[in-house]
């Protein structure tokens, strides 16, 4: 996973650009396909360029949201945010959101037991086996 | 099913670039959430257009425009049936297509417009105009706010 101050290496517009022409593409050619009618490649383009757009939209508005409670990082408040003109995407956003609050929860319960159990298990070397070994793994 | 979703660190460089402050980021979850609503936002109305093969279903046929996830063992929040999902499901009221050449009636302004809904738009404008292959007036014509790709 990324996180949110590792240096990316910037992508060219263009290259973005290609990604939502190539993602449009295949949306049309599935509409084609239903509809038994054919798309011409500056139909798509017209598309896509639109598309792109819209993602221009959206990143300014969660920038925006995201500054409002006077936060340079973006989160999950601000895309469901993004998400709430559309009743059925606010309410698949905010499900799958509270999907990621709960798997997240979880690994952090599990941390805590762990640091819990190392703290009591000075005691015993078996706990302390498992506890290393379980921290191995999280560190792979 | 559910289409795959772009990768978070494309989700994540999409975003930045049109972001006015060089400081500004998005964390891991905003990531994951944001491939997830541009993957059905794209798809807008349609649903999952990615089944392969004819689909016995037809548009509106599925349990709502967004898909549950296969995972998620509880019951979707979304809505069941196309009767139930006109009301609040839309992003936009599809217009009814005009005789032929006359342009449809634009979106409304503030409604980001699915471009898979865009698509079935221009198809409609088309097959009004009793032709069988979308160009770009066609697309130009249900948006006109559209202009021209350089």
């Amino acid at each position: 996973l990324s996180s949110p101050g590792r240096a990316l290496t910037p992508l060219s517009p263009q290259r973005l650009r290609a990604a939502v022409h190539y993602t449009v593409g295949r949306l049309c050619q599935d509409v084609a396909e239903d509809k038994q009618m054919q798309f011409s490649k500056q139909s798509v383009a017209a598309i896509a360029e639109m598309t792109f757009r819209q993602c221009e939209t959206f990143a300014k508005d969660l920038e925006m949201f995201a500054r409002h409670a006077k936060r340079s990082t973006i989160t999950t408040e601000d895309v469901k945010l993004l998400a709430r003109r559309s009743n059925s995407l606010l309410k698949y956003i905010t499900q799958k959101s509270e999907e990621l609050a709960s798997s997240n929860m979880e690994q952090k319960e599990k941390k805590k037991k762990k640091s819990s159990v190392s703290k009591a298990g000075r005691t015993s070397g078996e706990q302390e086996a498992t506890v290393s070994e379980s921290e191995d793994s999280n560190m792979a | 099913s559910r289409p795959p979703l772009p990768p978070q660190e494309t989700v994540e460089r999409l975003l930045r670039l049109h972001f006015r402050d060089a400081r500004s980021r998005v964390n891991g979850d905003a990531q994951l959430l944001m491939a997830e609503l541009l993957t059905i936002f794209a798809r807008g109305e349609r649903g999952d257009t990615g089944q392969p093969g004819p689909r016995t279903l037809g548009l509106g046929g599925s349990p709502g425009p967004y898909p549950r996830a296969r995972r998620d063992p509880t019951p979707a929040a979304i809505p069941a049936g196309p009767a139930r999902s006109r009301a609040g499901l839309r992003w936009v009221l599809p217009p009814q297509p005009g005789p032929a050449g006359q342009a449809l009636p634009a979106a409304a302004p503030q409604q980001p417009l699915p471009p898979a809904e865009a698509a079935a738009r221009a198809v409609r404008q088309a097959q009004a105009e009793d032709l069988e292959r979308v160009d770009i007036e066609h697309v130009e014509k249900v948006l006109p706010q559209l202009v021209r790709p350089k």
